[in-house]
């Protein structure tokens, strides 16, 4: 499904080189939901915006053979001047997806009524991240990547995003960052652990949840 | 063709129509982006470059009466305004493309080189309609347009705003990462236009002059509009493969500045 094949990437902040993975291969296999955990600052954004693609290794490669999100979490990638319709039908269009569908969908899911034809700059927080959840949704991709984004929108939005994971579990797999741990236990069958530029894989997401634990303390 | 040939040329099938997608969603995002939220702004897109033309051309000719070539100033104008607005407007708007755009990078399916070619052909596209508004509009008036060679005339502004968008391409990564590039770019494009003969006869200067200002690729496409105007003008001035290399120069530079620097760009 996404392979990384030897993949480095470092910052430099103020000549400070951080290394966020120091020479890693590893092999997401189609069928399987991973969950990936981390201390703080281990890297697991930029370790999914590499997995998406938005970003790329400064060495090695990573090989995209399905469709692939971009990694859902914040607002990013809407345009504040143009409407929630237009940025839809922007993404629908790029996507290759029916324009009216996909807007009907994310008019339901996100439930803005009719902010749908204000500027996204007009909106609230919590409206942002309910239309740009909903876009994700309304694009089939064959690998959701998502980064901490359990937590949008009260209870209610919360409860109607599980079960739109729950339909997508049967056709798509999911790679998920979260400090949820429930999250990650409910979603994923498999678990990373990064730390130190390294991946450690856990084939049950049990003992990943334990080792991410002994980090911790 | 057979089956395993058909299937083997599948995937950059399906990739140049994924890629015509994604250019075809950011034009119209364009369109309807820049100036305001409606359809219509894309007529200030085209009636923005078109006013500067035309305000130069009043100027120009209710300002000079004597001109050095010809007997029609508009003409003479005309020839040599129209090269710099071709030129200037898209390559700037290009330029832009990429910082203006940015954030559409954060969907990974659009790329740094789709947002730089979805600007430039919306650019060029527009430089088309430029151009025809404004020969249209000095019929209007009663001036008389109409080239000696036609074909001459149509393959000049082809190649203004190829070295348009070629200059834009390049410029459109420069500034990504280093800022600055947009000064630098207007004021390359003044020196230009101010060296291009658009107000004056090239072969009038003398020769160490002559010698410099050739090496203005804008020189040439002023020069070679000319040359469709002016039986026997061009006193072996012009040059059209210079400006056609020049542009594909920029052209080449600018994909490869785009392959080389493509995570930098990303990550910036």
């Amino acid at each position: 499904m996404i392979t990384v094949e030897n993949a480095h990437k470092y910052y430099r902040i103020n000549r400070l080189k951080k290394v966020v993975l120091r020479n890693v291969s590893f092999k997401f296999q189609a069928g399987r939901s991973y969950g990936i955990l981390g201390i703080n600052g281990a890297g697991k954004s930029t370790f999914m915006r590499l997995l998406s693609g938005t970003e790329l290794p400064n060495g090695g490669r990573i090989r995209r053979t399905v469709r692939v999100s971009w990694p859902l979490g914040f607002a990013g990638g809407l345009h504040p001047n143009m409407t929630g319709r237009d940025n839809v039908s922007f993404v629908a269009r790029a996507y290759g997806e029916n324009v009216r569908e996909t807007v009907e969908f994310v008019e339901d899911f996100a439930e803005v009524g009719p902010y749908m034809d204000a500027p996204v700059k007009t909106y609230s927080s919590g409206m942002v991240q309910r239309v740009a959840f909903g876009l994700s949704m309304a694009i089939n991709f064959d690998c959701y990547l998502i980064d901490e984004v359990m937590a949008v929108g009260d209870a209610r939005f919360q409860a109607r995003c599980k079960t739109e994971f729950e339909k997508r579990k049967k056709f798509s797999d999911i790679i998920m960052v979260s400090h949820g741990m429930d999250a990650i236990q409910t979603y994923c069958q498999e678990g990373i652990v990064l730390a130190g530029g390294e991946l450690h894989h856990f084939p049950k997401v049990a003992d990943a949840i334990e080792a991410y634990r002994l980090l911790n303390m | 063709m057979n089956s395993s040939a058909q299937h083997a040329l599948g995937p950059y099938r399906q990739a140049i129509q994924s890629q015509a997608r994604v250019i075809g969603a950011l034009m119209l995002r364009d369109m309807r982006t820049r100036f305001g939220r409606t359809f219509f702004g894309y007529l200030v897109i085209v009636g923005w470059p078109l006013s500067h033309l035309l305000m130069l051309m009043v100027i120009y000719t209710l300002t000079r009466s004597v001109i050095p070539i010809g007997t029609n100033a508009s003409v003479f104008f005309a020839t040599g305004v129209l090269p710099y607005i071709l030129c200037l407007y898209p390559s700037r708007m290009t330029l832009m493309s990429l910082v203006q755009n940015y954030p559409l990078l954060y969907f990974p399916i659009v790329k740094s080189l789709d947002v730089v070619l979805a600007r430039g052909l919306l650019e060029i596209i527009t430089a088309f309609w430029v151009t025809a508004i404004f020969c249209f509009l000095l019929v209007l008036f009663g001036i008389d347009i109409m080239p000696i060679h036609l074909e001459e005339a149509l393959l000049a502004v082809f190649a203004t705003i190829y070295l348009a968008f070629s200059l834009g391409f390049f410029g459109a990564l420069i500034y990504k990462v280093f800022r600055p590039w947009q000064i630098v770019h207007i004021i390359a494009m003044i020196v230009m236009y101010f060296c291009s003969g658009a107000l004056f006869l090239p072969s009038a200067l003398p020769d160490t002059v002559q010698y410099y200002i050739w090496f203005n690729p804008l020189l040439h496409s002023v020069e070679w509009l000319r040359s469709a105007y002016y039986d026997g003008y061009s006193y072996g001035l012009l040059s059209k493969p210079y400006l056609l290399g020049v542009s594909t120069a920029f052209l080449m530079a600018g994909l490869i500045a785009e392959r080389s620097m493509r995570g930098i760009i990303l990550q910036a």
